[in-house]
């Protein structure tokens, strides 16, 4: 049985992957997947949550709200996670292209030449 | 609720896009015009601005706070008074652009839009009051910026562009798996409702709130430049074109704060977690290491980053106070902070990038014997520098008194002394520049050409330097205002 907890358990794994890959890769292109799998971890956890949670339990009934009766802010969450990292990434991926070109090189490395 | 009265709430943005697209279209057909001179996008987008500051003062008087769009945005006069300070900012850097694209001769049409459209973000952010449109807004200011850091196509630009790049995907991932954790406690995206919720039983005290206020307050951290989250900004700074950077450390700035403000006021303050503490402690930090990280640089775009990063310290001392009773003072106290640093900061980089354009270089030492040959242009950045130290008669010295003085009244009196330590600690590089802008050199410099619009600009700006430091009371009431249509009463 896969339970609520194992979601969020697989999405903290994904999402702490990803940041162990951004902070130890060399390589730009492979420091952006690392960045993609963060932003998936958090994805897993968003449309979970949205799945698992009954908004009707947890609502307070004496506050009034604008909140539609399922939680799908998760999954539109999701969406709008989905469509900004891929914003990202395609701006990221121009200047990994602009560098390449300079350098010949898409080594994190070797980026110096600000230095104090 | 309809849509359509969401749409009116968000008027003034509305128009900033459509300007945006104007100038995106015009600069890409006016070679059938056989158009040579691209300063008309300037002006097009100037009158954006105009308009926008027309809407938002119409907006200003009329029914307001008003919520829309599904509850997701919020004008309030906490909103305007944002929303005025971004339109204030970008009409600013546009004239600062004018002047570094007469000199540099390239990307005019890009440039105007995307300030345009980060500006936008900018103020999206100060009404958001949920999560999706806050992480929307905020990654609508930073993505913009990172095409203009990178924009400048040589290789230090490139390099700041991706590490700037990098940094902000990682703090935005943090934001994310605070909003996650949040949302996973509470079941709701709505700031007004997270409040509620968390006080009701779901979550208090637990883990997982602590974890998902840390997580928040790295995101917001990094946009804010805060020590430990400082690390892209004086890299950034040295690799990006002045006005980009002169855009950076306000209006993204203001940004942060804005946010960083709304969300913990109205989801944060009820509930029984000492995050305050750990804003303290990063507020310390950050004034500590900005002051000191200052002292040995010898280029100026690296000291005023360090100098930003020192000022973001000082402004958390008002976040701080957010807890107490005090509140109204703190957050009225940020935002006459907030504005007169803006104001400040941009002086001081339109006055760094007329001199260094003539230097032909952006160390400090070459700036000696300035105060001979254009001794205008020497005292207004004098001017700027000693505001940004916090000396009578300019509005840095008023804007440190409010922000320590509502640390005081919450009996954090603490942190004041530190801020005021530090304040000491400034001087030490702030007045090292005076120092060599007012110091002979053996090539005297040629007197510096500034245009009609920028010495314009830079009167109208230390004038209000001065007149904020002698008289604050007409920005503190309107800060006032703003502060209380987030904390009420």
């Amino acid at each position: 049985m896969i339970t609520f907890e194992h979601y969020l358990i697989l999405s903290g794994a994904v999402f702490a992957l990803g940041i162990y890959g951004v902070l130890t890769r060399r390589n730009l292109v492979a420091i952006f997947m690392s960045i993609e799998i963060m932003f998936n971890g958090i994805n897993i956890a968003l449309v979970s949550i949205s799945n698992f949670i009954n908004p009707a339990l947890l609502r307070m009934q004496s506050v009034e709200t604008v909140m539609p009766d399922v939680a799908l802010s998760g999954q539109i969450f999701a969406l709008f996670v989905i469509t900004v990292a891929a914003a990202e990434v395609a701006l990221g991926l121009g200047i990994v292209m602009m560098i390449y070109r300079r350098r010949q090189s898409v080594d994190a490395t070797d980026l110096v030449s600000l230095k104090h | 609720m309809n849509v359509d009265d969401g749409i009116k709430l968000l008027a003034p943005e509305m128009v900033l896009v459509a300007t945006a697209l104007v100038v995106i279209l015009c600069d890409a057909f006016d070679g059938v015009m056989r158009v040579k001179n691209k300063n008309y996008l300037i002006v097009i987008a100037l009158i954006g601005i105009i308009v926008a500051v027309l809407t938002v003062a119409l907006l200003w008087n009329g029914d307001i706070p008003q919520s829309g769009l599904l509850g997701s945005v919020m004008l309030d006069k906490f909103a305007l008074f944002f929303k005025s300070l971004a339109l204030g900012i970008c009409a600013i850097t546009l004239i600062i652009l004018k002047d570094w694209v007469a000199v540099k001769n390239k990307y005019h049409g890009e440039y105007i839009a995307l300030l345009l459209l980060s500006t936008v973000g900018v103020m999206v952010i100060s009404s958001a009051t949920e999560l999706i449109s806050i992480y929307v807004a905020i990654e609508l200011v930073t993505l913009p910026l990172i095409a203009l850091v990178a924009l400048g196509k040589d290789t230090r630009s490139a390099e700041s562009g991706i590490k700037f790049l990098i940094l902000s995907a990682l703090s935005s991932g943090s934001l994310l798996y605070g909003f996650v954790l949040l949302y996973a406690i509470t079941g709701t995206t709505y700031t007004a409702e997270l409040s509620n919720q968390i006080i009701n039983g779901f979550g208090e005290n637990s883990l997982a709130l602590l974890m998902a206020i840390s997580f928040i307050i790295a995101g917001f951290g990094f946009k804010v430049s805060a020590v430990p989250f400082q690390m892209w900004v004086p890299d950034v700074y040295e690799g990006s074109p002045i006005p980009v950077v002169a855009f950076l450390s306000t209006a993204s700035k203001a940004a942060g704060f804005a946010i960083f403000l709304r969300l913990f006021q109205t989801s944060f303050t009820q509930v029984d977690v000492d995050w305050w503490m750990l804003i303290a402690i990063i507020s310390v930090a950050s004034m500590t290491i900005g002051n000191i990280g200052a002292i040995a640089q010898s280029n100026i775009k690296r000291l005023l980053g360090y100098s930003t990063i020192a000022h973001a310290g000082y402004i958390l001392v008002g976040v701080t106070v957010l807890v107490s009773p005090a509140a109204t003072l703190g957050v009225q106290s940020v935002l006459f902070y907030i504005a007169g640093y803006a104001f400040t900061n941009l002086t001081a980089f339109m006055c760094v990038m007329t001199i260094s354009h003539k230097t032909k270089s952006e160390n400090i030492d070459d700036f000696a014997g300035i105060s001979t040959s254009s001794p205008w242009l020497a005292a207004i950045l004098v001017l700027s520098f000693v505001s940004l130290l916090g000396l009578p008669p300019t509005v840095g010295l008023m804007g440190k008194i409010f922000l320590f003085n509502a640390a005081v009244q919450a009996d954090l009196a603490w942190l004041a002394l530190v801020g005021f330590l530090n304040s000491v600690v400034s001087a030490y590089y702030y007045l090292k520049v005076i120092r060599v802008v007012y110091s002979t050199s053996e090539v005297a410099p040629s007197t510096i050409k500034t245009s009609l619009v920028s010495m314009a600009t830079l009167c109208v700006l230390s004038i209000g330097i001065i007149l904020l430091g002698i008289l604050p009371g007409m920005l503190l009431a309107v800060a006032d205002s703003a502060a209380h249509a987030i904390i009420g009463g």
